[in-house]
């Protein structure tokens, strides 16, 4: 019995693949896009992932998250919204079969949808539509950088087994400009996204715990991503690894012994008894850059029991430190599983 | 006060004391009638009730619901995205799965999308425990049960479940319990959920859903909505009410549960008749007691409440008493109906008693009602009574005697109004008028059969003298004499053994043309459809393939399918079949109303891509040959010429039949629902039976009827659907046979003076029991004389009013003579028989303590 | 059904002698009633003996002794030499049929059956065909021919009880038993209704039998005792 699974964005998707028997990694054909943006049915997992920060006219700080999931014949979506003024955080979640105007995933292209959550892209601009009770958000994200292949052109293995990796593509900075109507108020947003698309078996290395992710982007025009796969100890697996793209020129991908780690506070969730580290010190020698990241708002759990069942902290960050000797500042999101005891409800028994 | 009270004392509870057993009577009048009134309310209102919220189960909380011609593309909802702006929306699969577990039962199998369908349907998993873990087990072979199903089936979690669905045996696993909740809880109950795609594939049903239910948020315009959703879905599709489902199936047994009504208020007619019989009895009775009340100063008034206060106290015991027969009687009436209708109309339907508190509630209002409404006349009569204690015998007998005239021409005047009624076509799809015919030829009875037993009792009084001697007078006086009771027991015997007789002269024409119509259009050998557990009917549907499977078989000359399937016209269901014309175009066997060739027909429908509509579709819908029939297809509505219409017994909704070929190509439904087989010459039946179920084992779960088993079990759901009407003709000639009891009993109570007399100028016991026999015949005869007229209305009215406009057959008459000889033998037999206790009452009075009484 | 009685044609007997010896009647109960104390009585035949006394004085009982209605407790009544006490039921049955005609106070018509009907019955009860015959004759007699279709309740009191006094000759019976046939009337239809019994007593030879309270009644009697408190007294 394979222990499920693992990637670099969300293992909670992943928690509950069957596993599809392996279609062999070395013959993948190069990733064409915008092909690739779209959906891959014969993948036994797949997500898109948009993360954000965004202000307001006031200069109001927001984060927002919107993740579709496909588990086999299952769309499953998560949305979390940040509101860094009044330190609130609210998420929502679906459930569906893949069924037609209900939950669906183009091939081809990106467009994927669930309920009256969506998301498409023609060419580098990218529309979101997010619905909430009380509030709608729409957001035209233009890409700024292209696609970055994550690992070994887009394959990024999460553990030395045959079906531990995935195909990982990101985007790693979209100019952000849309709406935000709350409570019959509208008001112009603007901002930074983060676009990750995975797909692939979903198999997470036997004696993973979970796993810390960090997409920052910087206000000197460079982004960093990181990812440690923890055993039950805390400690980083060797495939535990990042990415950092520079202003301009070629991204720099990074090895776990690039980075060093350090958590700085602790935050206990009132709802989960889960204790994650809330804040932490980032170092990459290799690249003489250093940086605290700290989170917007303390809470921002995700407790998904209707959808994939997994509670998770996925949230906003702000980011200061320096480079090179020059200070840099920034925002970006993190994302932390495997710390609340809740997150492998037992799928695996199966 | 304390006048009232012995008012009451004088009149009420010292003659109860005295004489406790004429209580009992009218006690047990109202307490019968109170039972059958609640018992067939009941079982009426479950039956309603259950299909509700059958329907609600799948319904769920939803605003409207989608269905289509062959259910909804799932491709067609991509037009419903825009919902999601305004609420949400559910796909489902229905389809039928028949147990395997030895219980034979059918249970509805539903699925829908477990992941996201919360918001229509309101289930939650009760185990395993954590909610997440429904999409962990949603879709492979996995179906959820609640609680209950799951503990009458013996099945728990992990458990297999061996089912037939789509004419295939599945092995399935219980994934986990389900509880329902809110409307939904009771029919939920035997619900099989499963994941939408297993249902789609189990049923044979890929890419398609049953129904979109559409659940929209609080304070979202729904008609605004639903003209949004007309204008952007494909077309073929339509949006109707939640509640048309449970409607529907309603409807489908509207006519059969409106037979049941009928009925019960005949059981109910003849209980207020008895409960006003004996009151009125109890109170000529107590004349002498009145008489001397009033000469001692009580007014009118307080006579008249006395003898109100009396009818409720009646009413009160007799609800009381009635109420707690009818629990037991509710019970078995349930038993009974549920039976037929899971039999004949809905194999899944799960008729579970609803709550008693309604039927009671109606049955003690009627109860108590009905006593105090019969308490009423006699108790106006009862303070006309003159103060004096000398009063004239037979005074009251003079005021009704006055009315007879009156009451005679109201009596034609009803006739003449049932006559035109019954000329009247059907409201609403139901022949109201032609019940109102039924009421009216009541009417006409009650108000004429006074002046029959006068009439009666004259022809006897000259008639009986030379065979009978004084007992022949004697009788027919004291027939004649006591017009109003008497009339009373004869309406109430008449109406009931008239409608009784009517019911044998129909189901027995029914029955009959019902056998001639199988003769002639059962003409293949073998008949295969999906297993079907202990249902009769049609229970699933089966793969195309099976077709191929059947013509290989050694020893099969051909293969005829058939489909049929549930369809609506302007909200009304039908059934849209299709069978291979040129099957009937070869070998005939389909009746046409006009007496058309059959095959000369079939071919002309093949070639013109015409329809067949059956005779209940050619009234229900008002179409005939030459004109067109509209029916909803997967591209939209599309009319079809009609090329005949045939008789068909087998279904009272009506059925559009089209060739195979053309409704493959208009629907591209390819299913089949049963399949005759023909054998080749000289290939045994029953042999070529064994040699298809051995063939089709592990592969089809089929259910194979020979020609002379479907014969015989045609007529045995013929049979077992009317054992409720018999049942409850039964009841109603028992209670009034129990009336003519009554009657007679009252009057040797109250003639106890006369046969002293009788005794003291000279007549023997014998004479006098002779007398009163000669009563208790009288009352049967004119009984049994007025049934056999009314029966003969009664019997019009079904046969060829009511019948044809709510089931739309043509019914030739046919009249078991010695059935209805027996039936109205039988009654008679027992109406004298009812005047042996009275008699031997009345023979037994002492002529001297008699006359001392005065 | 046997309810029919043989027809058997009796010779006319003649008006019967009635003798009572020694005879008492007790209506039984918790507090037994001695309606009459022993009484010893003849009537010759052919006699109209008048019964007077009080109310509750034993006349009704007297009477319902005679008419073979009730049993003595103790002694005899003979009626035209037969002791009616010593007869069987069915016996007794036939001579209230046959032998005795009476009339009530409260006349005891059958109300459910025409004035004819009434007056045929005894007759008829006996399986005789010539009911109808003889009851058109005594109706005509009595002057009520005109009202034979009519129910009782659409008579007089008075028309009442010759219809009531037509009835109990219809059988052919010599003994007549009025109680009373006057207590419910007027005093001119009670007149009227004397006088017509009077009348038939000769005409028809009949032992009349007539217990009154009173005298004005009685006066018309060959005889009259008085019976008070069951004893008889000489009137």
């Amino acid at each position: 019995m394979k222990r499920s699974t693992a990637g670099a964005g969300l293992l909670p998707a992943l928690l509950f693949a069957s596993v599809l028997s392996g279609a062999p990694t070395a013959a993948a054909p190069p990733l064409a896009f915008p092909a690739d943006h779209g959906s891959h049915p014969s993948a036994a997992i797949e997500w898109w992932y948009y993360t954000g920060n965004l202000s307001d006219a006031a200069g109001r700080p927001f984060g927002f998250q919107l993740t579709f999931f496909r588990v086999g014949d299952f769309a499953l979506a998560h949305a979390a919204w940040t509101d860094g003024s009044r330190r609130t955080f609210e998420f929502q979640e679906k459930a569906h079969l893949v069924l037609p105007g209900i939950a669906e995933f183009a091939e081809g292209r990106l467009e994927v949808m669930n309920e009256d959550w969506s998301a498409s892209a023609k060419g580098s601009v990218h529309r979101l539509r997010l619905r909430w009770e009380n509030r709608a958000v729409d957001l035209v994200l233009t890409a700024a950088k292209p696609p970055v292949l994550q690992g070994e052109k887009g394959l990024s293995r999460k553990g030395p087994g045959e079906n531990e990796y995935s195909h990982y593509v990101s985007i790693p900075r979209l100019a952000a400009a849309g709406t935000l109507v709350e409570e019959g108020r509208r008001s112009p947003l603007t901002g930074t996204a983060w676009f990750d698309h995975e797909w692939g078996p979903g198999a997470l290395p036997a004696g993973a715990a979970g796993w810390d992710w960090f997409a920052l982007q910087f206000d000197d025009g460079s982004e960093l991503m990181l990812y440690r796969i923890r055993t039950k100890d805390g400690a980083a697996t060797p495939f535990s690894s990042g990415v950092f793209v520079p202003p301009a020129g070629d991204p720099v991908p990074l090895r776990s012994n690039d980075v060093r780690f350090r958590a700085t506070g602790q935050w206990r969730s009132p709802r989960s008894g889960g204790v994650y580290p809330a804040g932490w010190e980032i170092a990459l020698p290799r690249l003489s850059l250093s940086v605290r990241v700290d989170p917007l708002v303390a809470d921002q759990e995700l407790v998904t029991g209707r959808s994939t069942g997994v509670t998770y902290w996925e949230g906003a960050c702000r980011v200061s430190g320096q480079r090179g000797g020059k200070t840099l500042t920034g925002r970006g999101y993190a994302e932390l599983t495997g710390y609340s005891g809740r997150d492998v409800p037992g799928f695996n028994s199966r | 006060m304390t006048a009232l009270r012995l008012v009451v004392r004088a009149l009420v509870t010292g003659p109860a004391r005295r004489h406790p057993l004429r209580l009992v009577l009218p006690v047990a009048g109202v307490a019968i009638g109170v039972a059958a009134i609640a018992a067939i309310h009941h079982a009426n209102r479950s039956v309603t009730e259950s299909f509700r919220q059958a329907a609600a189960s799948v319904a769920g909380r939803s605003d409207f619901t989608v269905t289509g011609p062959v259910g909804v593309p799932l491709e067609a909802m991509r037009a419903f995205s825009f919902l999601w702006d305004v609420g949400s929306f559910a796909p489902a699969v229905t389809g039928i799965a028949v147990l395997q577990d030895g219980s034979g039962e059918a249970a509805d199998l539903l699925g829908v999308d477990l992941a996201g369908d919360g918001a229509v349907r309101s289930w939650e998993l009760v185990a395993p425990a954590d909610r997440s873990s429904l999409l962990r087990l949603a879709g492979g072979d996995n179906v959820f049960l609640s609680e209950g199903f799951a503990r009458r089936h013996g099945l728990r979690p992990g458990s297999p479940m061996r089912v037939v669905a789509g004419g295939v045996l599945h092995t399935l696993h219980v994934g986990g319990l389900l509880r329902f909740s809110g409307v939904a809880r009771a029919a939920g109950e035997d619900l099989v959920v499963t994941d939408l795609l297993t249902a789609q594939r189990i049923l044979g049903k890929i890419g398609r859903a049953d129904r979109v239910d559409v659940v929209l948020r609080p304070g979202v315009d729904r008609a605004k909505v639903r003209r949004a959703l007309a204008s952007r879905m494909p077309a073929g599709l339509r949006i109707e009410a939640p509640d048309r489902s449970a409607a529907s199936a309603d409807r489908m047994v509207r006519a059969f549960r409106f037979n049941l009504n009928a009925l019960g208020s005949l059981t109910l007619l003849v209980g207020v008749f008895l409960i006003a019989n004996a009151v009125s009895i109890s109170v000529l009775r107590r004349r002498p007691e009145i008489a001397t009340l009033k000469a001692v100063g009580a007014s009118r008034g307080l006579i008249f409440a006395v003898f109100l206060i009396e009818g409720a106290a009646i009413g009160v015991a007799g609800t009381l008493l009635g109420e707690a027969g009818g629990v037991f009687l509710a019970r078995a009436a349930l038993r009974a109906i549920g039976g037929t209708i899971a039999n004949i109309y809905l194999p899944t339907a799960r008729i579970a008693g609803g709550s008693f508190a309604s039927p009671a509630l109606l049955a003690g209002v009627v109860g108590l009602g009905a006593a105090l409404l019969a308490t009423v006349i006699p108790a106006a009569e009862a303070t006309r009574v003159p103060p004096s204690p000398a009063m004239r015998a037979g005074s009251v007998e003079a005021v009704r005697r006055a009315r007879l005239v009156p009451r005679a021409l109201a009596s034609v005047a009803a006739l003449g109004l049932a006559a035109a009624a019954s000329f009247l076509p059907p409201f609403d799809g139901f022949p109201f008028f032609g019940f109102a015919a039924v009421g009216l030829i009541v009417a006409a009875l009650s108000l004429g059969a006074p002046l029959f037993v006068l009439v009666a009792a004259r022809a006897a009084g000259r008639l009986l003298r030379a065979p009978l001697g004084a007992p022949g007078p004697l009788g027919a006086g004291f027939f004649g004499g006591a017009l109003a009771r008497n009339g009373i027991a004869v309406t109430a015997l008449a109406m009931a053994l008239g409608m009784t007789l009517a019911m044998i002269v129909t189901v027995a024409s029914i029955r009959e043309t019902v056998r001639v119509w199988v003769e002639t259009t059962l003409r293949s050998d073998l008949w295969v459809k999906a297993a079907a557990g202990k249902s009769s009917g049609i229970v699933g549907d089966l793969p195309e393939d099976v077709l191929a499977f059947l013509a290989a078989v050694p020893g099969v000359a051909a293969v005829d399918p058939f489909r049929a399937r549930d369809a609506a016209f302007d909200g009304r269901p039908y059934t849209l079949g299709s069978g291979d014309f040129r099957v009937v175009a070869r070998i005939g066997g389909l009746p046409f109303l006009n007496g058309a060739d059959p095959r000369q027909t079939a071919e002309r429908a093949r070639r013109e891509g015409a329809a067949l509509i059956s005779e209940p579709f050619a009234r229900r819908f008002g179409v005939s040959p030459g004109k067109r029939v509209t029916i909803d297809t997967p591209r939209g509505p599309r009319s079809f010429a009609v090329a005949g219409v045939y008789r068909d017994y087998s279904n009272d909704r009506g059925t559009v039949m089209l060739d195979r070929e053309l409704y493959l190509q208009v629907f591209g439904d390819r299913r089949v629902s049963s399949v005759a087989v023909l054998a080749a010459p000289g290939v045994d039946p029953a042999a070529l039976r064994r040699a298809i179920a051995t063939a089709a084992r592990g592969r089809y779960a089929l259910s194979i009827s020979t020609n002379r088993e479907l014969r015989r079990e045609v007529l045995r759901i013929f049979d077992r659907t009317f054992a409720v009407t018999r049942g409850l003709e039964a009841i109603a000639v028992a209670v009034a046979i129990l009336g003519i009891a009554n009657a007679l009993l009252a009057s040797a109570v109250e003639r106890r003076r006369t046969f002293g007399l009788l005794r003291a100028i000279g007549a023997s016991r014998e004479q006098i029991r002779g007398a009163v026999l000669v009563e208790a015949a009288l009352t049967g005869i004119v009984a049994t004389g007025a049934a056999v007229a009314a029966a003969a209305a009664f019997a019009y009215l079904l046969l060829a009013v009511i019948n044809p406009q709510s089931f739309g057959w043509t019914v030739s008459l046919d009249v078991p003579l010695t059935t209805l000889a027996g039936a109205a033998a039988l009654v008679l037999g027992a109406s004298i028989l009812a005047g042996v206790f009275p008699g031997r009452l009345a023979a037994a009075v002492d002529p001297a303590a008699a006359l001392a009484e005065e | 059904m046997p309810v029919l009685a043989v027809p058997v044609e009796s010779p006319a007997p003649a008006a019967p002698a009635l003798a009572c010896r020694g005879v008492r009647k007790v209506y039984g109960g918790a507090e037994p009633v001695v309606a009459l104390a022993g009484v010893d009585l003849d009537v010759p035949s052919g006699e109209f003996l008048g019964v007077l006394g009080p109310s509750g004085g034993g006349k009704s009982t007297l009477l319902h002794l005679l008419g073979g209605i009730d049993r003595a407790t103790e002694g005899t009544v003979s009626v035209g030499g037969r002791e009616i006490g010593a007869l069987s039921e069915g016996e007794l049955t036939l001579f209230r049929r046959r032998d005795v005609g009476m009339v009530f106070q409260f006349f005891n018509l059958l109300p459910h059956l025409t004035i004819r009907e009434n007056v045929e019955l005894p007759r008829l009860l006996d399986g005789r065909s010539d009911a109808s015959a003889r009851a058109a004759d005594l109706l005509a007699r009595v002057g009520l021919a005109h009202r034979a279709g009519a129910h009782p309740y659409e008579l007089s009191g008075g028309e009442m009880q010759r219809v009531a006094i037509a009835r109990a000759l219809v059988t052919g019976a010599r003994l007549l038993l009025a109680d009373e046939p006057t207590g419910n009337l007027d005093s001119k239809n009670g007149e009227q209704v004397l006088s017509l019994l009077d009348e038939i007593r000769h005409e028809r030879g009949v032992t009349l039998v007539l217990a009154t309270h009173s005298h004005a009644a009685a006066a018309r009697a060959d005889r009259r005792v008085e019976i008070r408190d069951g004893r008889l007294m000489a009137g």
